[in-house]
């Protein structure tokens, strides 16, 4: 009876281990997928200001290194490489986009047709001085931001951001975008440090 | 007998029990905040207000140095044609930059006035939805609430969940 007990407790704790750990390790193209969830609670964060919406994905670095790779096919001696060759940066892509707006996002709110190409202008070149990443006591300005353009094809913004940051675990992280196009200041998004330390790692085997 | 009485006991008692929680439910719940005080105390406010008085105190320095100028120049015993001259030119060029950053200040003020007030509607909306408010009224003093009772009043747990918005936290 004991046994049984014992062997009983022994399950119910292995099944809890497992249960716990279920994202702790994905195999290459489940890790992606997980990356790319729409969703993801843990890796988005997003603020509705007036009619717009502003959300950031923290991209994990062995994601990064898989994008830079091309293939979910990667040895893992070479994605370690790439993954300690992106050491020191965080990534991000960082969206805006307006609901119910059905054109580009930049002709919104537009005065005039030099309004346009002055928008254009700033968000591929001057936006990156409007973003920061906080993490501990530092605020550090952004490394390099990329602007997607769409061409009136879609009605958001997307950009990719890098920061040369190496995070604490303790710390959470915090993207700062100074708003300037549409006059709404300062737009803060908080990764807590409890979500970023939830991220699973690859596994090969 | 004895326990159909029981029965209709137990349900009459979880009937009214759920029709009053029904009835509470469906009450409008409804709460005010300082508008005054909620405005004063968000972070957002009080970091361009820094800003806004940096910019007037580094333009109030510009000002000052060429009142200075112009001063020292007009107090001069026997003042030149070219010290009348410049004089003159110091003169116009004071009031002119005067005016500029009378409307410049001006408008810095409206525009990050628009942006506290839009993030602080925008928080206020989210909270409202949060915590299940079908109205939150300002008690902003100018005559909207003219009377509340104080456990009506929320303005520090707004206070308190503006400012951590705007710092990025929750949703």
């Amino acid at each position: 009876m004991m046994r049984r007990m014992i062997i009983g407790l022994c399950l119910l704790l292995a099944g809890m281990w497992e249960i716990g750990c279920q994202h702790s390790e994905l195999s290459v193209a489940d890790y992606q997928k997980w990356v790319e969830q729409e969703d993801n609670p843990t890796l988005i964060q997003d603020k509705t200001m007036g009619d717009l919406i502003f959300s950031a994905k923290y991209k994990p670095r062995s994601y990064v290194a898989m994008l830079h790779a091309g293939t979910t096919q990667i040895p893992p001696l070479r994605l370690q490489a790439m993954e300690d060759s992106l050491k020191g940066y965080e990534y991000f892509t960082f969206k805006i986009a307006h609901p119910n707006h059905n054109t580009e996002l930049l002709k919104l709110n537009l005065n005039q047709q030099d309004e346009y190409f002055a928008r254009v202008e700033y968000y591929s070149f001057g936006i990156q001085n409007d973003f920061f990443l906080i993490s501990g006591q530092d605020t550090i300005p952004c490394a390099l931001s990329h602007f997607e353009r769409t061409y009136g094809l879609a009605p958001h913004a997307t950009f990719t951001l890098s920061f040369e940051c190496q995070r604490k675990v303790h710390e959470p992280l915090t993207l700062l975008y100074n708003e300037k196009v549409f006059g709404l200041g300062l737009i803060a998004l908080r990764f807590e440090a409890e979500n970023l330390n939830k991220i699973p790692s690859v596994s090969f085997f | 007998m004895k326990f159909a009485v029981w029965i209709i006991a137990i349900v009459l008692v979880f009937g009214v029990g759920f029709g009053a929680g029904f009835l509470f439910q469906r009450g409008d719940h409804t709460a005010y905040v300082d508008t005054a005080k909620l405005y004063n105390d968000f972070e957002m406010k009080k970091e361009l207000e820094q800003k806004v008085t940096e910019v007037q105190l580094s333009r109030k320095a510009q000002l000052d140095s060429l009142k200075i100028n112009f001063v020292a120049l007009s107090k001069k015993t026997n003042p030149t044609l070219e010290d009348r001259t410049k004089l003159q030119a110091l003169e116009s060029q004071y009031h002119q930059m005067q005016q500029q950053f009378e409307a410049d200040n001006g408008k810095i003020v409206q525009y990050y006035t628009n942006q506290i007030w839009t993030q602080l509607n925008q928080y206020i909306r989210d909270y409202g939805k949060q915590e299940g408010y079908t109205y939150i009224y300002g008690g902003d003093g100018s005559g909207t609430i003219m009377y509340a009772q104080e456990k009506r009043n929320i303005t520090p747990e707004v206070v308190a969940y503006v400012n951590a918005r705007y710092k990025g936290k929750g949703k």
